[in-house]
């Protein structure tokens, strides 16, 4: 079996470091939001991008509005091509989203039994401070003889003043023992401090496996977190487009194309645990720029002397698309599956698996732009501290062959979509962990 | 009862998301809580919880959600500029999307 292997090696550089738009498809793309405000830049596919949301502060709210804007600009013709030849197809796109986001990061009922255990811990207290307040002078009278009138009086003012028991424990505590009988009043008074605290304890511990409940109840509860949002963009590009030779002017074969195109859609980003969850669906007004093949040509001016001995040429290259060109509406249906295992008992590895799939359907006009299927799925590691390892994702773009299909079959190579499964490498660092080397 | 200060100070990742901290019987409000959301990463973030308490053991309970399981942060607390743990503590997201830290009687360093 003969598989296509790619390796476009895509450095992102980003201030977030996992799980925030990690995952893509073979056109760097995801059906989950990027979590938080990011600048990619992805060298392979000369595509800079700048991103701007609130989606990671509404993680755990009950209900939050969210909002982004992303901006990216790429050059269709890579990296490679910019900078050897200097050529340039550049496209622009700009986005807005805004949606919804509903969890259940607090837990109504948690937090109202919280509260309850607190107030009912805080009257337990209460009542020790009470009964210190009301029982302890008339020990303190008892194990203390006039002769440590002052130890006595000091104590007793102390309660009388309704010192905090704390401190009243610490004075009591601190206090040197200087002379046997004052070490044998003052183990005694702590002996009966302590016989109320024990009360205090007793009282307490039922209320402390109360709350251990509610904890483990909270902990135990599965976070699920949907958010449902509109989005829009609007995107530019320009190319040069071989049109038909032109016999008196080859120049004049060639056509500036100015694309403006758009889209509009709705998209759900779920969480459920360890899973999460993106669809979107868009109504995009695109055109079949990725059909067209590109071509160079070279126009060829000589000029010869009057006297005929002598002639220059002159060379002009031109880097031109050709093929059917047209603008196309269509719809797309995309969406991401991830899911988080971790590698290793300490919890200290994981890895995001994460299946997706992407439609182009309904094409307003299928010879320009055929419906296609794409599916495949990315493998992503990390570890807990959120470093980013490496990941792979393998691809098999347009199942059915519909893209081969649409040229003329002298053109056409269908091949067993096995033999067309595509692979790619992401390498992902932090702008932090890229400082730390200087 | 006596009323004590203790600073905090959470280093989080992006992800993470604090919705609740207990010190002993006092919750943190909403309001400081949303300033940990409002943080870009790192998140870190530094602030104040005063509780009431006639003991020196109290009930530390942090909890939260994340968008990742594995994900992991840090936290300690001082009073009167001594650390109530010796060492960091670490926060980290469940399999389950929530983080947890609940312990009993943590001595104060009083």
């Amino acid at each position: 079996m003969k598989i296509k292997i790619l390796l476009p090696v895509i450095f992102l550089m980003s201030g977030y470091t996992f799980g925030q738009g990690l995952t893509q498809d073979a056109e760097g793309k995801s059906t989950l939001l990027f979590r938080g405000n990011n600048i990619s830049l992805d060298i392979a596919k000369t595509n800079l991008t700048l991103g701007f949301n609130n989606v990671d502060k509404v993680i755990g709210e009950t209900s939050h509005h969210i909002l982004g804007v992303d901006i990216s600009g790429k050059n269709e013709e890579g990296i490679s091509n910019l900078f050897s030849k200097g050529k340039l197809v550049p496209t622009a796109k700009g986005s807005l989203y805004a949606g919804w986001s509903i969890s259940n990061g607090v837990l109504p009922n948690v937090e109202a039994s919280r509260l309850n255990v607190a107030k009912k811990k805080v009257k337990v207290e209460t009542d020790y401070e009470k009964s210190c307040y009301l029982d302890m002078p008339f020990f303190i009278k008892v194990h203390t003889k006039d002769n440590i009138k002052l130890f006595r009086d000091e104590l007793l003012k102390s309660l009388s003043d309704k010192e905090p028991i704390l401190d009243f424990k610490k004075r009591l505590e601190k206090k040197e023992s200087d002379s046997d009988e004052l070490k044998t009043a003052k183990d005694n008074i702590t002996k009966e401090l302590k016989k109320l605290e024990d009360k205090r304890d007793e009282k307490l511990k039922p209320l402390n496996n109360e709350w251990d409940k509610i904890e483990k109840m909270n902990s135990n509860t599965k976070y699920w977190q949907v958010m449902v949002f509109g989005f829009g963009s609007i995107t530019a590009s320009e190319f040069k487009r071989f049109t038909a030779f032109n016999e008196t002017d080859f120049n004049k074969s060639f056509s500036d194309e100015y694309f403006r195109g758009g889209s509009g859609g709705i998209g759900v980003n779920a969480q459920w645990g360890n899973i999460l969850l993106g669809l979107t669906y868009n109504y995009s007004a695109t055109n079949n720029f990725n059909l067209l093949t590109k071509k160079e040509y070279t126009i060829k001016n000589t000029q010869t002397s009057n006297s005929g001995t002598q002639s220059i040429i002159e060379e002009k290259k031109i880097t031109a698309y050709t093929g059917t060109y047209g603008e196309v509406d269509i719809n797309e249906f995309n969406a991401d599956v991830v899911v988080n295992f971790s590698l290793d008992k300490q919890s200290t590895n994981y890895v995001l698996v994460n299946p997706y799939f992407r439609a182009k359907c309904f094409s307003r006009d299928k010879t320009l732009l055929p419906n296609t299927m794409n599916v495949g799925c990315g493998f992503y590691f990390f570890k807990n501290d959120g470093k980013f390892m490496g990941g792979f994702y393998t691809e098999l773009p347009d199942i059915n062959n519909e893209l081969e299909k649409a040229k003329p079959i002298a053109d056409q190579n269908l091949r067993d979509p096995l033999k067309r499964i595509s692979f790619g490498i992401v390498g992902k660092f932090s702008i932090n962990s890229i400082l730390d080397l200087f | 009862m006596k009323k004590l200060t203790l600073k905090f100070e959470f280093n989080l990742l992006s992800g993470m998301s604090l919705t609740s901290l207990w010190v002993h019987t006092t919750g943190l409000g909403k309001k400081e809580l949303d300033n940990f959301r409002k943080l870009d990463e790192p998140k870190n973030y530094k602030g104040e919880i005063e509780i009431s308490t006639t003991t020196d053991k109290v009930t530390f309970t942090i909890s939260g959600a994340g968008n990742q399981p594995g994900l992991q942060g840090t936290f300690n607390f001082t009073l009167n500029d001594k650390k109530v743990f010796s060492e960091d503590q670490r926060l980290s997201v469940n399999s389950k999307g929530r983080i947890s830290f609940n312990k009993h009687n943590i001595k104060l360093p009083l």
